[in-house]
């Protein structure tokens, strides 16, 4: 069974997405943050972002050890750190979830995060941050699926076409810097 | 004469197919040009080359000269160009092209951002180099 990597800025789906996926195939699901969480994987806070800094060397070594128990099960992880998960050989894809940066304003409004929070993680997705990194880690594994036209199910669907080798969408195709404009 | 010398900041975005240039005043308040890759060249597929990242900072800095600003202040926001798989080369072209033409360079910042929710990366501690 396949091991796959679901990751992308956060409000682009992510969770939504993932636990659909995982009834649908009938395998595990690990969410980076609640793993973050549990296992208690940070080292520090960030006061001024609001954020938990998380131990970048821990949440890999601990990743590896769950695909490794799970590998023959098959399994998800989605987060949007998931794809620093290094050792590339442990994986079968990488799927990058993209949203328009006007549509992700709007859900990510929804989340009482101070402005510059909610820019912040605008301007990541329109600078093609998540698909970047996911890139330099796992080059060819790597997928970019644009949700902004799609149903949840639809994006369901199509990972799962990606998983089954029936189809490969090569990062690139996505263009949202034009949303960097002053207007 | 030296306190005459009029300075801006050039916002330098930079992602898989794209780069814009954004100069405001040092303030940030007033945008005093934009240009991007796509804006300068015709095919699509270009528009992420160095080549137009350097055209569209050539033609920027054009107008950053008329209205009379000699240096320009870097911000840097940029993923990619750090290593041989990743696209991106657009941010350091831009700030060659800049000094190519004239333009005195200042402080260069790198103000990429990090995606964040509950958790994060750590910031700033990536020994990135621009
Ligand atoms: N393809 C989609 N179409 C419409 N809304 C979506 C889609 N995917 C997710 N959403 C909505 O966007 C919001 C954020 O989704 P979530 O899964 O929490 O994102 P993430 O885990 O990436 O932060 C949720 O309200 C969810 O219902
Ligand atoms: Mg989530």
């Amino acid at each position: 069974m396949s091991v796959i990597l679901i990751t992308g800025t956060p409000g682009t789906g992510k969770t939504t997405v993932s636990k659909l996926l995982s009834q649908k195939l009938s395998i595990p699901l690990v969410a980076v943050n609640d793993l973050v969480e549990e296992k208690h994987l940070y080292h520090g806070y960030d006061p001024e972002k609001g954020y938990k800094e998380v131990d970048m060397e821990d949440l890999c070594h601990e990743l590896e050890t769950i695909i490794i128990n799970f590998q023959k099960d098959g399994l998800i992880i989605e987060g949007h750190l998931a794809h620093f998960l290094e050792n590339s050989d442990l994986i079968d894809c990488v799927v990058v979830l993209r949203a328009r940066p006007d549509i992700l304003i709007k859900r990510l409004s929804k989340r009482n995060w101070p402005e510059s929070k909610v820019n912040e993680n605008v301007e990541a997705e329109a600078l093609d941050i998540c698909t970047f990194e996911a890139v330099e880690n796992h080059v060819n594994k790597v997928n970019e699926v644009d949700t902004t036209d799609l149903e949840v199910e639809d994006v369901v669907d199509l990972i799962i076409k990606i998983v089954n080798g029936e189809k490969h969408i090569p990062p690139g195709d996505v263009n949202f810097l034009e949303y960097m404009y002053k207007s | 004469m030296a306190e005459k010398e009029k300075w801006g900041v050039a916002n330098v975005y930079s992602s898989f197919n794209n780069t814009i240039i954004t100069v405001t005043d040092i303030t940030g308040a007033e945008t005093i040009t934009q240009w991007s890759g796509g804006k300068v060249v015709r095919a699509d597929r270009q528009e992420s080359s160095p080549f137009a990242a350097m055209e569209a900072a050539t033609r920027a800095a054009e107008d950053v000269k008329e209205k009379g600003i000699i240096g320009l202040h870097i911000k840097v926001r940029a993923p990619g160009g750090n290593g041989p798989r990743t696209p991106g080369p657009g941010a350091q072209a831009t700030i060659r092209a800049l000094a190519r033409a004239g333009i005195r360079i200042g402080k260069i910042e790198d103000v990429t951002p990090i995606p964040h929710d509950g958790t994060g990366r750590p910031g700033g501690k990536r020994g990135r180099r621009v």
